[in-house]
């Protein structure tokens, strides 16, 4: 197979998109997904502060360096979850990407912060790790983005995880779950009008979501696919402006493709 | 030619496919699940194949770096 863009040899095929890529053109085309996605969703812009949640995994810490290629204030945080050598060895991985791309990593340790770590949690509740896991992660992630003034939270979740979400949910008759899985989830906010704290920061996964078609003939609609969603999906209350009415997205930073 | 295969690790012979997808046919694995490589290099399924070859088969999944 030949690359769609240059006609070099491809190493990538990808039959959802009847195409193939080099090995430089391919990051090209992952990078102008993951842009049209934030665009399209209206997930954040160049102004707000990302936290990156990063696992030391290829997903997340390959969407936090798409977001530092596109210019965008993106920290990463590590959570110690205290399993044993896997957890030292994410950490490890993580520490070195970011020294790597020169930035930031806040790090936390699951242990430090509450006095277990997600074995000794699974012994005590007599629950699977998973349920414990996830509970811990969602809640301290929040939890740092809030304490160290970050607007966005940003996740790796793609499109496979969130198939895996959705059939877990349907097939355990989460009705609450299923109507909050979407590519955004906004902030959440408590209090009297006029003395709202935001509790919950607004979510992002923009890899979760699949960006439409350029020449799609519904692509020149006016309301974003953000806004419907929210409405589709039961709006919480936000005091977020439209991305549309804020500052550009910022320009491109050239990548290279020597690689091909 | 030699085929890494995961989940569980092991090596197994196969001879006689001549490119990438029939040798996942003959495996029996779906090609979207899985990333075929030789020498470091992604190969996409029309790529042909030699006797010699030594390829890893590796499922594409989340959660983890392996």
């Amino acid at each position: 197979m030949r690359c769609k863009v240059c006609r070099e040899h491809a190493v990538v095929d990808i039959r959802r998109h009847n195409a193939a890529f080099c090995q430089g053109h391919f990051l090209d085309h992952i990078s102008n997904q993951v842009a049209k996605t934030i665009k399209e969703f209206e997930m954040f812009g160049p102004e707000d502060r990302l936290l990156v949640a990063v696992s030391g995994g290829k997903d997340s810490l390959a969407l936090w360096d798409l977001l530092l290629d596109l210019g965008y204030d993106a920290t990463g945080f590590y959570l110690d979850l205290g399993i044993g050598g896997y957890s030292s060895r994410s950490k490890d991985a993580c520490i070195a990407f970011a020294a790597s791309r020169d930035a930031k990593l806040i790090i936390r340790n699951l242990a430090e912060e509450h006095g277990y770590t997600v074995p000794e949690l699974s012994k005590l509740t007599r629950r699977a790790p998973c349920s414990g896991c996830g509970l811990n992660k969602r809640y301290e992630f929040n939890r740092a983005a809030l304490e160290e003034g970050f607007d966005i939270l940003v996740t790796g979740h793609n499109l496979d995880d969130e198939v895996a979400t959705l059939f877990g949910n349907v097939l355990h008759w989460n009705t609450d779950m299923l109507a909050r899985q979407a590519p955004v989830l906004e902030e959440r906010l408590f209090g009297s009008p006029g003395s709202e704290r935001t509790v919950m920061v607004r979510k992002v996964k923009p890899r979760s979501a699949r960006p439409r078609p350029t020449r799609c003939s519904r692509a020149s609609t006016t309301s974003s696919r953000s806004a419907r969603w929210s409405r589709a999906t039961r709006s919480t209350n936000t005091k977020r402006p439209s991305l549309s009415s804020r500052s550009p997205r910022p320009a491109r930073r050239a990548r290279c493709t020597s690689g091909s | 030619m030699k085929v890494k295969l995961r989940n569980p690790d092991r090596i197994v012979e196969v001879s006689g496919p001549t490119n990438v997808l029939a040798l996942l046919r003959e495996l029996q694995i779906v090609p979207e699940a899985v990333l075929v490589i030789r020498d470091a290099t992604l190969l996409t399924r029309d790529e042909g194949l030699n006797e010699d070859d030594e390829l890893e088969v590796r499922p594409v999944l989340s959660g983890g770096a392996r």
